[in-house]
């Protein structure tokens, strides 16, 4: 775990890029607040470490792509596929957000702060 | 005839009653059956049902346990003259019903073709005796669940004639349950024919539903057309019935309101636990059930009224709701059970009373 305490508007320093490949993840605190940042197939996304469910630990989770179905015709199964956004899905309860748009899935009312992530000179930032 | 119910005077809407049942015989039937093997069948049915059978002394199910202390219902006409005097005494302008035999689809063993010969026979019966849109008389078609393939035939012999203005599954040990596949064709003639999709609760006795062993009915009746309705809501929701055929209207019968929000807090809970599940839902469950309608009987009677409004509150509103009577039956509600609700307007009366129920059935 790295990072500093930071008031909002401000920049938190994560780490060099080469501290987060493709598929890892590190958890930033900031100010009172966790932050998981994840490095999903070279882009980075950054969202609150704390389920609206029960405060779970969400980004200690796993990364996983959401799935999609298709209603093809009367009488046969729908067609599973995996969509286009990825998931965070809590290791506690199972809730999944959008790791972009910090939504849970369907409902509206619930949805996670996501934060932007930067990269400048070879070191990642978070936007907080 | 209908035991000194009084209209109540205060009404000034339609009334229309989504739920009334016809009590026919199987004797009624048998001329709308062709000649062979099943004319003679439903012949003899109708013989053993005249005669005392020892299951009310010796009963199978807990439906028949205690039927001497039972209050006795009242009567349901056998003409259409009957029937427009039975809406007259009762202030109902436009009664939807269906046929009393087929709440028994689901205690039907053996061969698998009785119910939708039964399901035909009664369709024409309908028609023929009973149906009588100019005075406000309709009917479901009823569906015959193990045979989705003809009973959707039926669905398109029959799913133009006036008066019928849905088509009506038993909910009761339907298996599998009623968001499968399987049942698609139906769902898709329903759609084509522009009808409304209604689930009744079945029947009162669950004794060999999902677990054995009740003694009376007082348990049975409790749980039983709630359950039915539970079992396959979840169902018809998860596998995205809504989301395939789109232009349906769903209507869940006979097991009051105080299910429904248990139903949608508990399945969006789960949801959530499990959202790749349910493929085709774009929503969460409780927002479908906020889009289907319940027919309001038996509307519970809590200690203060104003829970009602909070069930009706919680489950979309009062355009969720449409009035129902389950007359003859035993548990039958009369209009005052929607009147004396406080806190809702008279407009949202009418609406529960027979608006809602005009546009959903197109009557």
């Amino acid at each position: 775990m790295s990072g500093r305490d930071a008031d909002d508007g401000e920049r938190v320093e994560v780490g060099p890029e080469s501290s987060l490949g493709p598929g890892e993840r590190t958890i930033v605190t900031v100010g009172n607040r966790e932050v998981g940042v994840f490095n999903v197939d070279g882009e980075y996304r950054a969202i609150l470490n704390t389920c609206l469910h029960q405060n779970g630990p969400l980004c200690e989770g796993k990364v996983l792509p959401e799935i999609t179905g298709t209603f093809v015709e009367p009488g046969e199964r729908p067609v599973e596929e995996f969509g286009e956004a990825m998931v965070v899905k809590c290791p506690w309860h199972g809730w999944e957000y959008d790791l972009e748009t910090g939504q849970l899935k369907d409902d509206e009312r619930l949805r996670l702060p996501v934060f932007d992530v930067v990269v400048e000179a070879g070191t990642i930032y978070l936007e907080v | 005839m209908a035991r000194g119910i009084k209209v109540d005077e205060s009404i000034d809407c339609t009334v229309v009653d989504v739920d009334a049942h016809y009590t026919g015989s199987f004797e009624d039937l048998v001329e709308y059956i062709d000649d062979g093997p099943w004319k003679g069948r439903f012949e003899a049915g109708a013989e053993i049902s005249k005669t005392a059978s020892n299951k009310g002394f010796w009963p199978s199910i807990t439906s028949a346990h205690d039927a001497y202390r039972t209050p006795g219902g009242f009567e349901m006409p056998e003409t259409r003259e009957g029937m427009c005097k039975v809406m007259n005494d009762l202030g109902i302008d436009k009664i939807v019903f269906l046929g009393e035999q087929m709440i028994t689809f689901d205690q039907m063993k053996g061969d698998d073709e009785r119910p939708i010969v039964y399901a035909n026979a009664y369709a024409d019966y309908l028609l023929d005796r009973m149906i009588d849109p100019d005075n406000g008389i309709y009917g479901t078609i009823p569906i015959a669940p193990n045979d989705p393939e003809r009973s959707a035939e039926l669905i398109e012999r029959v799913g133009d004639e006036e008066g019928f203005i849905g088509i009506c599954f038993i909910t009761s040990m339907v298996e599998p349950p009623l968001g499968n596949r399987r049942y698609d064709p139906i769902y898709e003639a329903a759609e084509n024919h522009d009808l409304t999709v209604v689930f009744h609760g079945g029947t009162p006795g669950v004794d060999s539903f999902y677990l054995s062993g009740y003694e009376y009915r007082l348990e049975t009746h409790t749980l039983g057309f709630m359950w039915a309705n539970t079992s396959q809501i979840v169902s018809i929701v998860a596998q995205g019935v809504p989301e395939k055929f789109p232009d349906l209207d769903f209507v869940f019968q006979e097991s009051g309101i105080f299910w429904i929000p248990m139903m949608m807090y508990r399945m969006d809970m789960e949801y959530f636990q499990r959202p790749n599940e349910g493929p085709l839902m774009t929503k969460k469950p409780s927002e479908y059930m906020k889009e289907f309608y319940y027919g309001t009987q038996p509307l519970e009677t809590p200690p203060s009224k104003q829970y009602l409004n909070y069930v009706i509150e919680m489950i979309g509103g009062p355009d969720r709701l449409l009035y129902a009577s389950d007359y003859p039956h035993t548990d039958y509600d009369t209009t005052n059970a929607i009147t004396s609700i406080p806190g809702l307007s008279k407009g949202d009366k009418a609406k529960i009373l027979g608006g809602n129920a005009e546009e959903v059935f197109g009557i």
